[in-house]
């Protein structure tokens, strides 16, 4: 039997939105509910650009950006104050875990964004680190100063590498993905590819390239909005010949 | 494959005065109803969508339903399956032919 802690947490009476941690969304969820969906009891909340530096345990933080799947109206009076919750994560067992939060706005659950990783830590709704579809890539592993290690083989005779994480994600109500990673590989091919595609086959359906020559963390972003359902997300590379391979960190991934 | 992008990066197959040549290797193999369906930003330039958010270069990502464009694909494909004679010339009439079919839409 899954595990339910609905705690509701109100801003105060002039505010507008309340806090609902479980498991399940609320039946009958009155305008500006958010939803948390965690078996964890909520403490606290925050909505903040940043992550919170000294959080406690069963914090949630709310990132806001400048833009939002589901922007809210936070005052209850005739002034407005909109924020923009783009992904929510909740402080489990002394680390932040990804959860999906969602909010009723006119009869309808609005999404936030999504987190793919963060600082090396990967959504567990995608299954795992990402798997090689063939032997372009070695295998992926999560470094210690917390990222993916995307690198493709080493092979005397070049391949197109495909890899995908696990499980798919419905893209439907996102618009971009950002994607922060610094190169650490050479070679006369200069990219890796952040890549979305319908299956877990050698192909993809779109792509951002990952410059394997910029050593300092930037961050990509790929167009989605014309991309729906279910699709999977992964990355596609291609050494140079004689055993000279390219690789990049990947340290978050995030879909907006 | 050599495309043609025009000032909003959407890609042709077909050269005009306003847009510029890429060889880009994604589009090897696909049809031209598929390849008029994306946008190419090539690296170093940026393209900002219509909400103000920027894409910088190298990207590829479809202008169009990206499900509509892997349904072009799969028909094309199924069509060069069944034909016998795999020429040059007749991959151009299939071409023209979806071109002609995506127009009417």
């Amino acid at each position: 039997m899954a595990y339910e802690s609905i705690i509701v947490r109100r801003g105060g009476s002039n505010l507008n939105y309340k806090v609902v941690g479980g498991t399940s969304a609320p039946s009958s969820p009155s305008n500006n509910t958010i939803w948390v969906n965690t078996s964890t009891a909520i403490t606290s909340h925050v909505f903040s650009a940043t992550k919170p530096t000294s959080p406690s345990a069963g914090m949630v933080w709310f990132e806001v950006n400048t833009s939002s799947p589901a922007p809210i109206n936070a005052r209850k009076d005739k002034n407005v104050l909109y924020i923009y919750p783009v992904n929510c994560m909740q402080y489990v067992s002394s680390a932040w875990v990804a959860k999906t939060a969602k909010v009723y706005q006119d009869g309808a659950w609005n999404d936030f964004g999504l987190i793919v990783l963060d600082d090396g830590v990967i959504n567990q709704s995608l299954g795992g680190l990402p798997e090689a579809v063939n032997e372009g890539f070695e295998s992926f592993t999560i470094t210690s100063d917390g990222a993916l290690s995307v690198y493709t083989q080493a092979l005397e005779t070049a391949v197109n590498g495909y890899a995908f994480f696990p499980n798919a994600v419905d893209l439907t109500p996102y618009s971009r993905v950002e994607i922060t990673a610094k190169g650490e590989g050479h070679g006369t091919n200069k990219a890796i590819y952040f890549i979305v595609n319908a299956t877990k086959a050698a192909a993809s359906a779109a792509s951002i390239a990952i410059s394997t020559n910029t050593s300092a963390k930037t961050t990509y972003t790929l167009d989605i909005s014309n991309i729906t359902g279910s699709k999977y997300l992964g990355f596609y590379g291609k050494g140079a010949a004689n055993y000279d391979n390219v690789g990049a960190e990947v340290f978050d991934i995030r879909l907006y | 494959m050599e495309i043609y992008i025009c000032p909003e990066y959407k890609c042709y197959t077909t050269e005009a005065e306003d847009r510029r040549a890429f060889e880009v290797p994604f589009f090897n193999g696909k049809c031209a109803a598929l390849i008029e369906g994306y946008r190419y930003i090539p690296e170093g330039e940026t393209w900002t969508r219509e909400d103000g958010v920027e894409f910088a270069g190298e990207m590829i990502s479809p202008w169009k339903d990206i499900d509509v464009l892997a349904a072009y694909q799969e028909q094309y494909e199924a069509m060069l399956g069944e034909t016998s004679d795999s020429s040059d010339e007749l991959l151009a009439e299939l071409d023209a032919a979806y071109r002609e079919g995506v127009n009417s839409v």
